[in-house]
């Protein structure tokens, strides 16, 4: 009897525990979809307001990091993602307790490891912001350190063309032509992998590499190919922008009921997806004084993510079934032994049956690059409360044969940064 | 007894979450992560130093001039994988010489221009007596650059790092290079490949 009372005991308390644990995984991963009616600032301070369990906090840190960057706060930034960058490190070694409660609970219950693709964009954030605060040789760091990560991990998700562009960039604006070169090359070959064309920043960057290099076949064949009209004006300075467009969506669930034969039975498990994909927008112009920069898409992050959903399918679908199944026998196991302990632990098969919508879901639906040559000056970004253009006027100086990037996002263009 | 063998494994399981703090002697070699650290740092400094203070550029700037010579630190650029302090770096350096007697170090052109803003501001508000006048600056004789490279070569969770760190001391007179060194690090680091 009093065996009896414990086990019901315990399952009741397996159930007031599961609640909990489906708010806080909305907490962990709702952020997406808290920013899309709310600001910048509103949402750091939601993200603030929940800590996140220790198993989610790479994503927390992830999502805090890129929160401040868009806000402006590249310092904070990148210690958010320094430290995110840590935790991913830890949990990339196989744990063994999270093999067995993906097996037999759900898969939310393990440490947040991210995806290939994020760990790479990771680096390219974290460049990014170092450029925004004017440190090349910090810039530098990141751009290495995504060539590492993306030799490591052989996945076509984690070949990233923008962290190979930027990686040349950082190297061109340090004056190190042969490793830039090399970035632009490997930038150009993943679009063309892609089937992707190559934004016309990028083309001219390969041919100015070229000729500076004195190579003088490839400067050739990249002429051709591009034409004339991509060689910058002689006496021009260059302003490059680098724009983070858009977010991409976030990893839903649904419950879905599948027949498995060998237990002759309907099981209930969590399917992920995403909802519908937008229709890309037609490429925007940035005002420029009286120039417009033509922003053209460097790296589709939101096909990159349903990419890597699609590509995680099979293995998640083996690992539901064999959990599913393995719950359904202890199930059956109990009801035949004392049905009203067996109903429970019915309902808390299916309550923990759960899919990780886990995700770093505040990245950029896109990168996106444009570059337009201007007579060395100064000119200013234009104030458009409406398209979220820089609440003042942003001042940029262009001097001839240099090139003044400026980082902006959806949310706000606010970050010139001048090597 | 299943009490008391409940109450162990309580135990043991919560000793694993304490934090524990351990004072070490600064001199002693940890490895945590395999990157660059203050071991690292501090053997590279002092055995670049010791290098440059044996080599024959002191007597012959000491046998011309009849005075120790006086150097600058000048850039010295991380390009390597890792973000490493520069400044303990650069601080271990300057110190090593500066101990040595051997040789007389001037600000950095950094300092200079704190210093330089107080002495304006000595000429503003200080009493003549106590005034430090401008113009009365020691010139370096000598530039000291460098860099720090590494080369990682990565296999699933192992990495081998090569670092090199290059130092050169430069004559502010005339551009000559006095003295290279030189000091490489090698590290294999097997990353776990399971955990808890």
């Amino acid at each position: 009897m009093i065996g009896k009372t414990l086990r019901a005991g315990g399952a009741l308390l397996l159930l007031l525990w599961l609640p909990g644990c489906a708010v806080q995984q909305w907490h962990s991963t709702g952020i997406g979809r808290y920013l899309e009616r709310h600001s910048l600032d509103e949402a750091l301070t939601e993200l603030d307001a929940h800590p996140p369990e220790r198993r989610d906090r790479a994503m927390y840190l992830l999502n805090r990091g890129m929160l401040q960057h868009l806000r402006g706060d590249y310092a904070a930034s990148n210690r958010d993602l320094e430290a995110a960058k840590a935790v991913l490190e830890r949990v990339q070694a196989l744990s063994l307790s999270e093999g067995l409660t993906a097996s037999t609970i759900n898969d939310t219950l393990g440490d947040y490891a991210g995806t290939p693709s994020e760990r790479v964009l990771l680096h390219l954030m974290m460049a990014l912001n170092y450029l925004a605060l004017h440190d090349l040789d910090g810039a530098r760091v990141e751009a290495l350190q995504a060539d590492l990560r993306m030799r490591e991990l052989p996945e076509a998700g984690a070949q990233l063309a923008s962290a190979r562009f930027i990686a040349g960039l950082v190297f061109e604006l340090n004056g190190e032509w042969s490793d830039a070169l090399i970035g632009y090359r490997k930038a150009a070959q993943r679009l063309a992998e892609q089937h992707q064309p190559v934004p016309q920043p990028l083309q001219r960057r390969l041919l100015n590499a070229t000729r500076r290099l004195g190579l003088e076949d490839e400067y050739q064949q990249y002429l051709t190919r591009f034409g004339a009209q991509a060689e910058p004006p002689p006496g021009s300075g260059e302003l490059l922008v680098l724009y983070l467009n858009g977010k991409v969506p976030s990893l839903q669930q649904r419950m879905i009921s599948v027949f498995v034969p060998s237990l002759n039975h309907a099981v209930t498990i969590a399917q992920l997806y995403y909802p519908p994909r937008r229709v890309p927008a037609p490429g925007a112009r940035l005002p420029i004084g009286p120039h417009a920069v033509p922003l053209e898409r460097l790296e589709d992050l939101d096909r990159l993510a349903r990419n890597a959903l699609d590509a995680g399918q099979a293995r998640r679908t083996a690992l539901t079934l064999a959990r599913v199944t393995a719950k359904h026998a202890l199930v059956k196991n109990t009801r035949q032994k004392d049905p009203l302990l067996g109903m429970l632990a019915d309902l808390a098969a299916i309550l923990t049956e759960a899919a990780d919508t886990r995700s770093w879901n505040l990245l950029p639906a896109s990168i996106q690059i444009g570059s337009v040559s201007l007579a060395p000056g100064h000119y200013a970004l234009p104030v458009d409360a409406a398209a979220k253009v820089a609440p003042e006027p942003l001042q940029v100086n262009i001097r001839a044969g240099t090139t003044q990037l400026l980082i902006g996002n959806s949310y706000r263009i606010a970050a010139h940064a001048a090597p | 007894m299943k009490h008391w063998l409940t109450l162990l494994v309580t135990l043991v399981l919560t000793a694993g979450c304490t934090t524990q703090v351990t004072r070490v002697s600064p001199d002693e070699t940890i490895d945590l992560s395999g990157a660059w650290n203050d071991t690292d740092s501090r053997l590279v400094s002092q055995e670049m130093i010791d290098d440059a203070l044996s080599r024959p550029w002191i007597s012959q700037f000491q046998a011309q001039s009849g005075r120790a010579p006086t150097v600058l630190i000048g850039s010295l650029r991380n390009l390597s994988h890792e973000h490493i302090n520069i400044n303990t770096f650069v601080n271990d350096m300057e110190r090593a010489l500066i101990n040595s007697g051997r040789v007389v170090f001037v600000a950095s052109s950094t300092e200079r221009e704190q210093i330089r803003a107080e002495r304006t501001d000595q000429d503003l508000n200080a009493s003549e007596q106590t005034r430090s006048a401008a113009g009365n600056e020691i010139g370096a004789d000598y530039m000291l650059q460098g860099q720090i490279n590494t080369i990682v070569d990565v296999a699933s969770r192992d990495q081998v790092r090569y670092y090199q760190v290059d130092l050169t001391l430069i004559s502010l007179k005339d551009n000559r290079k006095v003295w290279l060194g030189q000091k490489k690090i090698k590290k294999l680091v097997a990353n776990s490949k399971l955990r808890y």
